[in-house]
């Protein structure tokens, strides 16, 4: 099967500044795929590219076959790093809202989390602290049965053990074919869960590699890894 | 999808404008019994007013001093939500684009399966039913306040000129009020587009564009009417077919810039997003 995201010498100028510079890659479906880099190194630019909230200045990216839309919104679940819910609806409510819109959420599997975390639906989503409204995000993003789930800084907001949890709801949650892209600069916390990684660097890819084969190949864990290729 | 965005947006708006109507109504009511109680002075209406407001107390005893006053205060707060309603519509009908759609709500929003134009059409058509509702509480405020009799002069005099003006060009003024009140909404849609092109000072560059866009619609627009009542203009035809004349080339600017700012805000919204 074909890769779920191909892109193509993709830049983003903003003025005089490349926040994306010729970046060229692929990512294949089932994996798991770290997009790392220091502040500004594009990252957030290259997720927000692949969800149609920026146009491409040049180059090309197709997801899924098609380029950054309607269609592709139908298969791409986002996490922004921001919290981007509205004050006024209740949790069911906003979760009424993601079926309405998605044909891929799963209602039942939304509930089941928001159970676990102790998340009460009847709440405000205005009432909810930071923290929660990130949880609730999240829980609303993994329950969508999508062909590509892009995470903006999941874990930046919460603290350490909410962070273990997380991680294993994302492992649990996606399905075989589904491919995952996880942006953080907080590399130890992630490692384990990464299939692969891609390292930019202001704006350009400089490593793109299987976590073995970095292991292998420097012999060193990918946070020691980033520590020496960004040492500033 | 355009139903279930609408569905939403009128959930989301509702809890402003419902609580704000019934308070409307409510003081509208409470003004009636005031104004007209059998306590008041009764004899003046707003054909008949008093010559001056010594005249409001012919009796002079404290206790309908007291009820003037409450009345009058109360009258202040009705024409408080007169202008209140009008100010309220206008800042929600703002507020509901900039923020839902280019706030942190934005990053919902437009990762949602919909085209840009469906956000926009959305915004519009949602806007334009509670500008609609408004004016018909504010309309029906008045029918509580006001006479039967003062409402039927009016209804008489409106009538008249409706028939001086003659059907096609009544529906005319009809279709071109509901565009041009459409094309206005989408001037501010568009104002806001421009103005999130830019990192800073988003609010106050909007302002500028509105006023920019507005100015050069007034001069155009003029320009049209002018160009167009000329070249038609005729010795000894009576105003009425002058009038109706001119409905023709408001109607056209009507029709071309709600299409031109519908047009320009979907494409921005689409290629131009600039999300904080």
């Amino acid at each position: 099967m074909r890769n779920i995201l191909e892109c193509e010498n993709l830049s983003k100028h903003f003025g005089p500044v490349k926040a994306l510079d010729s970046v060229t890659l692929s990512i294949p479906r089932g994996r798991i795929t770290g997009l790392l880099g220091p502040n500004g190194s594009g990252k957030t630019t290259f997720i927000k590219i692949c969800n149609a909230l920026l146009t491409p200045s040049e180059g090309k990216i197709l997801i899924d076959g098609f380029e950054p839309g309607v269609e592709t919104k139908k298969v791409v679940s986002y996490l922004p790093e921001k919290s981007y819910l509205n004050d006024w609806m209740k949790v069911s409510e906003i979760v009424e809202f993601f079926k309405d819109f998605y044909a891929d959420f799963n209602r039942d599997k939304a509930y089941d989390m928001l159970g676990r975390l102790k998340i009460d639906a009847k709440t405000r989503l205005k009432t909810l602290s930071k923290g929660t409204k990130e949880k609730v995000q999240l829980v609303l993003v993994m329950s969508r049965e999508a062909k590509l789930y892009l995470l903006d800084e999941p874990i930046g907001g919460v603290d350490p053990a909410a962070r273990d949890y997380i991680l294993e709801t994302i492992i649990s949650n996606y399905s075989e074919n589904a491919a995952v892209i996880i942006s953080t600069h907080l590399i130890a916390d992630i490692e384990r869960i990464l299939d692969d990684v891609i390292f930019l660097k202001d704006g350009k890819v400089i490593l793109s590699k299987s976590v073995d084969e970095v292991r292998d190949e420097s012999g060193k864990s990918i946070d020691a890894l980033f520590r020496e290729v960004f040492r500033c | 999808m355009l139903a279930r965005l609408m569905k939403y947006e009128i959930k989301a708006t509702a809890r402003w404008f419902l609580p704000l109507y019934a308070t409307m109504l409510i003081i509208a009511l409470i003004n009636r019994f005031t104004l007209y109680s059998p306590f008041m002075v009764t004899e003046y209406t707003f054909t008949n007013p008093p010559a001056d407001n010594s005249a409001a107390f012919p009796s002079g005893s404290f206790q309908l001093a007291v009820k003037g006053t409450v009345s009058s205060f109360l009258m202040a707060i009705y024409v408080m939500m007169f202008i209140g309603i009008f100010a309220v519509t206008l800042i929600i009908v703002i507020q509901r684009f900039y923020k839902s759609l280019l706030g942190s709500e934005g990053y919902l929003m437009f990762t949602l399966p919909v085209e840009a134009w469906q956000h926009v059409l959305n915004k519009l058509i949602v806007s334009m039913i509670w500008c609609f509702l408004s004016l018909m509480v504010v309309f029906g405020s008045l029918c509580i306040l006001v006479p039967k009799e003062e409402l039927a002069i009016l209804a008489s005099d409106l009538k008249s000129i409706a028939d001086s003006l003659g059907t096609v060009a009544v529906v005319k003024i009809a279709i071109g009020s509901v565009l041009g009140f459409a094309s206005s909404i989408l001037q501010i849609y568009t104002a806001i587009s421009l103005g999130q092109l830019f990192n800073k000072h988003k609010l106050l560059i909007s302002f500028g564009m509105y006023i920019g866009i507005s100015s050069v619609l007034q001069f155009v627009s003029s320009l049209i009417i002018v160009i167009f009542t000329g070249l038609t203009y005729r010795p000894g035809i009576s105003a009425e077919l002058q009038i109706s004349r001119t409905l023709n080339p408001m109607l056209f600017i009507a029709v071309v810039s709600a299409a031109g700012f519908f047009i320009l805000t979907s494409y921005l919204l689409k290629r131009k997003l600039n999300l904080e």
